[in-house]
């Protein structure tokens, strides 16, 4: 995963050989962010520019395939995606005999969940919130102006400029935490679109505010029971379509919806309301991300 | 609202008549013409291969931008048009496997030029060999592109525009069809 306390007994040498294969390749790691079966996320150094980039490695599991098709458009839109708030991916190597493809991104400094660790309190001030929210919705609107849905959103996406708290939305985590998942896809429902986006921006939007996660969980379980106790246990008014496509909803105790405002008790009304629009069960009604930029809540920006 | 290009692969009047093809001699006519067979070739190799109306627009669009940029003379054209179908069925979420492109592209290649139809051989040297071109030639691609490869295609902007003029069906129909 992607903080600093992940400690490896392989000396970093010998992982870059692992990941590179041979020398003389251009990037050498500085330090492993996260690995998992598919890959690796890396701080290197371009020792032509002498820059520090992220690198990402994908494994190519079928090599006969070349480059598999579930990066390909990613890779593809991402490379064409130039704007302040969202993590550049500057270029793609992808050589003969190797089974790794590697997106060496820009590097931004620390990522929100480290920063809520590291430096308690620094970004709890409601302006800053504000500014940080403000700039996290205003990445997401490109990638929905595209028609892309970022889809991985959590706080290790959301890397921070310290100095002028710029944000840079990234999509080189690995294992994407469930509880930034919007429950219609927690429930197993067969299509989700850009509203699932703005759950997640919600939940990150009220770990900003109270500095730890809003919704808790583990595994899928306890998330789902974590949303539960918070927004209600849904019903096919409050969710059209739930009893068809989770058929265990009766596992699950019974509860009322809490009211936002005295779970986050440092939020100005003007920002519960925008995190309760956020934060609705049925994504039909979830606020879309220009409408949320337009919010009274950043009237004052 | 910002404003993202997302097709930005334009080249200008000069660009596409001082073509590579053409500093190795090739002329416009037999540019034209390899062209052509070329994105005949990925049509028919896409209904082969059952896959969707896109794949083969998009095949094709990225045959074209590949020619943009390199020369007839050096990259084979039935090699670059396998290529170009296989990274699109990819690119459009219906891949086919290397296997199935390089089998349909053989039999066309011997039905074209009139040579008995045998099997290719999942194991002959000569399969190894077009598996091994093709995923070269698909590197060589994305690396020309820089990993640029999606195409957005006018159909369904024409629809649009065709419906708000309220034109009559056939001519929609014939737009789609182009």
């Amino acid at each position: 995963m992607w903080s600093d306390s992940v400690i490896y007994n392989v000396p970093l040498g010998v992982i870059l050989l692992l990941i590179c294969g041979r020398e003389n390749f251009q990037y050498s790691a500085l330090e492993v962010k996260g690995e998992d079966e598919f890959g690796g996320v890396y701080r290197c150094k371009d020792t032509d520019t002498d820059e520090t980039v992220l690198l990402k490695t994908v494994f190519i599991r079928d090599s006969s395939e070349c480059v598999p098709s579930s990066i390909l458009t990613k890779i593809s839109l991402l490379k064409v995606m130039e704007h302040p708030h969202i993590l550049r991916l500057l270029d793609v190597v992808n050589e003969e005999n190797r089974k790794h493809v590697y997106q060496v991104f820009e590097c931004a400094g620390p990522d929100l969940k480290t920063v809520i660790k590291k430096f308690p309190g620094k970004i709890k001030n409601p302006k800053i919130v504000k500014v940080l929210l403000n700039q996290i919705l205003r990445g997401i609107s490109l990638y929905h102006s595209i028609k892309c849905i970022h889809g991985r959103l959590n706080p290790h996406q959301v890397l921070i400029n310290m100095s002028n708290y710029t944000v840079k939305l990234a999509d080189v985590g690995m294992n994407v935490a469930p509880s930034y998942k919007a429950p219609e896809i927690l429930l197993g429902f067969p299509t989700y679109s850009f509203s699932a986006d703005v759950w997640s921006v919600g939940c990150i939007f009220a770990e900003m505010v109270i500095q730890k996660p809003l919704i808790d969980g583990t595994t899928e379980f306890h998330e789902r029971s974590s949303i539960f106790r918070l927004m209600g246990t849904p019903s096919e008014e409050t969710l059209p379509g739930v009893t068809t496509f989770f058929k265990f909803l009766d596992c699950y105790a019974k509860s009322e919806p809490k009211d936002l405002a005295t779970q986050l008790p440092g939020l100005e009304p003007a920002g519960i309301d925008l995190l309760q629009k956020m934060l609705r069960m049925d994504p039909k009604e979830r606020i879309t991300v220009n409408d949320a930029l337009e919010h009274y809540y950043f009237g004052d920006l | 609202m910002i404003y993202t290009a997302i097709d930005n692969f334009y080249l200008t009047d000069e660009q596409l008549k001082d073509s590579p093809s053409r500093k190795d001699g090739i002329d416009e006519a037999t540019e034209t013409t390899l062209r052509i067979y070329g994105c005949d070739l990925i049509q028919e190799s896409g209904i082969l291969l059952k896959l969707p109306q896109a794949v083969m627009a998009t095949g094709q669009v990225l045959f074209h931008r590949f020619y943009c940029k390199r020369s007839f003379a050096r990259f084979d054209v039935k090699i670059v048009a396998a290529s170009s179908v296989w990274l699109a069925s990819k690119l459009e979420e219906s891949p086919r496997k290397a296997r199935q492109v390089i089998i349909v592209f053989h039999r066309m290649e011997c039905r074209r030029e009139g040579l008995p139809i045998e099997h290719l051989d999942l194991f002959s040297k000569k399969f190894s060999e077009l598996k091994m071109e093709m995923s070269r030639t698909e590197r060589h691609i994305l690396k020309e592109m820089g990993f640029v490869c999606h195409v957005e295609h006018p159909h369904k902007f024409i629809s649009n525009y065709l419906a708000t003029l309220e034109t009559p069906l056939e001519l929609r129909q014939e737009a789609w069809n182009l």
